[in-house]
């Protein structure tokens, strides 16, 4: 088990390096850096820039410089778009929202996602399968921005309910994650059916039922921890697409959040800062799958933690 | 095998039910016809492609021209002679009534923050839309089956390093990669479908290794090899058609997906620019005014809703025609 978790950062590790290398590398071989948009400095103030950013020595001791730092100091650097504050601080701030967003979303998701998907399979070829499904097909193909922006029209301009954007108190937040949360809701309903009636079509559960166990006995230990598996494993991406689908929905409803920051940062050349971004994402998300990977073990015995 | 042998079973069945002989592709052909969502979708379907190629060239308004008397001008209003808001533009000769309300018969769908026509920006706006997500997809495909098909047809530790760096790929967040790539390289149209094609080929690969470490067995491959054909040879005109029926349908549920990715790219501004227009971009055009104009974000997302939800329903349609098997199991 320790061997098996060990193994799993390890590999995450690895991964998290070739994360940071791939996007390092690609962002300073694109022609144009973060200095070549402003007025033009004279050359000596553009030397000194340079050198406050380790932009004036060679790509590889950039590199060298970069991961350096952010292993032993855990510093992601100076942002060379706001000259006066660190990346860290950015990041940190941004962080916050995204990831109430992020989990507001995960909560929105699971809940009505598990409880229709189980509707479905339980009434299976009945109204009560058809209905949610039909919605759920709705979700899949509905893209985020328009659910987003249709959400924001019907409950703020038809209804007077929710504020249209800002995030100052609590129902700012209904829009975004129920956005995000609908849509991978959809995806976890059809999951959970699948998953639900290929159980319940087992021998261990017809012999269940000819033993005379009640319907409620057989569902919640028998075959709920079977039947939520597809959706164990679907949590990792799942949760990869929220934080990706964030950039939309902070983008709408005006949330200053990592996703906000990280597409400036990405347009300005603001190379400290869209790496910084891409690092905590990736760390997320890699956090994420970690954990759905033990929990699926501890759920499936026949998964051998090797 | 045993794939095989059912497949025989439900010929043989069907054979003799029906009397004259059908292929598979006959039978499939059937299936999909009984399929009304996805008879449905293919007919909606055909009718935008034809529109999205005739509609630009039959309207009298190019897609980029802009009618500055007429900004922001609703397709419909309850009363042309409601005072100027200060954003709306309404002339009251543009519009017929029609019962309670009156519509624009200049612009049918109204017009944007520039003055251009919707409805033909919306046409066009399909053609960029679904040639970039064909070629895309078509883009994946061709790495995934050639990737997919040399792993499975060479096998051994080739196959196990090739697949191990699938299986790393798998683990990156890919989105983030094209977003930055978008940022920093330009924002080109080839650019676009190539990025997007690049990072969506993982699952093809995986699906044509398999079928073909199925196939490359068989005896008329080995026949093949007997005679003396060439190992590209075999991959290419014996292993590759025979896993055509997977790779059709997962093209048609690929399409889809690369068309979400590439409006979400055009809605964060890093897809297609100005003044060419795609759904994703027509409604991040909107942003800022769609409160008071909510037509301008309501029929592009009406578009590209109805297209993807009606190109999934193909997507299915076809995968419970070419594996019946499958039916209902995702």
């Amino acid at each position: 088990m320790i061997g098996f978790v060990l193994k799993r950062i390890l590999g995450a590790v690895v991964t998290l390096f070739v994360i940071i290398t791939l996007s390092f590398f690609m962002m300073r071989l694109a022609p144009g850096g973060p200095f070549s948009k402003d007025r033009n400095f004279p050359p000596e103030v553009l030397e000194n820039i340079k050198k406050k950013y380790d932009l004036d020595k060679p790509l590889l001791v950039q590199y060298g410089l970069y991961i350096k730092r952010i292993v032993v100091d855990f510093d992601l650097g100076p942002s060379t778009r706001y000259s006066d504050r660190s990346v860290n601080e950015l990041v940190g701030d941004g962080f916050m929202y995204s990831l109430k967003v992020g989990l507001g979303a995960l909560i929105v998701a699971l809940m009505l996602g598990l409880i229709s998907g189980l509707l479905a399979a339980l009434n299976h070829n009945k109204f009560l399968d058809y209905f949610p499904m039909s919605l759920s097909m709705v979700g899949i193909s509905i893209p985020d921005f328009v659910l987003a922006n249709l959400l924001v029209l019907i409950l703020t301009q038809m209804f007077f309910l929710l504020p249209a954007a800002g995030v100052d108190s609590l129902a700012g937040y209904v829009i975004p994650c129920f956005t995000l949360g609908l849509i991978y809701a959809s995806s976890i309903a059809r999951l959970t059916r699948g998953g639900m009636l290929e159980i319940l079509s087992q021998d261990f559960v017809r012999t269940a039922k000819a033993k005379g166990l009640s319907g409620s006995t057989i569902l919640w230990k028998h075959s709920l921890k079977g039947g939520l598996l597809p959706v164990v494993s679907y949590l990792g991406p799942a949760t990869a697409g929220m934080f990706t689908g964030g950039l939309v929905v902070e983008k709408i409803c005006f949330i200053p959040g990592l996703g906000k920051l990280f597409i400036e940062s990405a347009i300005n050349r603001d190379y400290t800062l869209s790496m910084g971004c891409v690092i905590v994402y990736a760390v997320l998300i890699l956090i994420f799958n970690l954990i759905v990977d033990l929990v699926y073990g501890l759920l499936d015995p026949r998964v051998a933690y090797e | 095998m045993s794939k095989a042998a059912a497949q025989n079973d439900s010929l043989v069945q069907s054979t003799k039910s029906e009397k004259n002989h059908r292929s598979l592709w006959q039978d499939a052909v059937k299936r999909l016809s009984k399929n009304k969502a996805a008879v449905v979708s293919l007919v909606f379907m055909t009718v935008v492609v034809v529109s999205a190629v005739l509609g630009p060239i039959l309207s009298s308004y190019p897609y980029e021209l802009q009618d500055l008397d007429r900004i922001n001008t609703p397709p419909v209003v309850m009363d042309v002679n409601a005072l100027p808001d200060g954003i709306r533009t309404v002339i009251p000769e543009d519009y017929i009534q029609l019962g309670p309300i009156y519509w624009n018969t200049r612009h049918w769908l109204g017009t944007d923050e520039l003055g251009r026509d919707l409805l033909v920006r919306i046409l066009y706006g399909a053609r960029v839309s679904l040639a970039v997500g064909f070629l895309a997809a078509i883009v994946s495909l061709i790495i995934g089956v050639l990737y997919g098909s040399i792993a499975g047809y060479v096998g051994g530790r080739l196959d196990n390093i090739m697949m191990r760096f699938v299986d790393t790929l798998y683990s990156l967040p890919f989105m983030f990669f094209v977003i930055l790539l978008m940022a920093v390289a330009g924002r080109s149209f080839y650019l676009l479908f190539i990025a997007i094609g690049a990072v969506s080929w993982l699952t093809t690969a995986r699906i044509v290794r398999g079928q073909v470490m199925s196939l490359k067995n068989s005896e008329f491959v080995e026949a093949a090899r007997a005679s003396g054909t060439s190992h590209l040879s075999i991959i290419l005109t014996h292993l590759i058609p025979n896993t055509i029926g997977p790779i059709i349908v997962y093209f048609s549920l690929l399409v889809p997906r690369v068309m979400l990715e590439e409006s979400f790219l055009s809605f964060i501004g890093l897809g297609v620019q100005a003044p060419m227009a795609s759904w994703g971009s027509i409604v991040a055009d909107a942003q800022s005014i769609y409160l008071f104009c909510p037509w301008q974000i309501v029929f592009p997302g009406l578009a590209l809703t109805l297209t993807l939800f009606s190109l999934n329903f193909i997507g299915d349609g076809l995968r419970d025609a070419l594996d019946p098997k499958l039916k209902g199991k995702q």
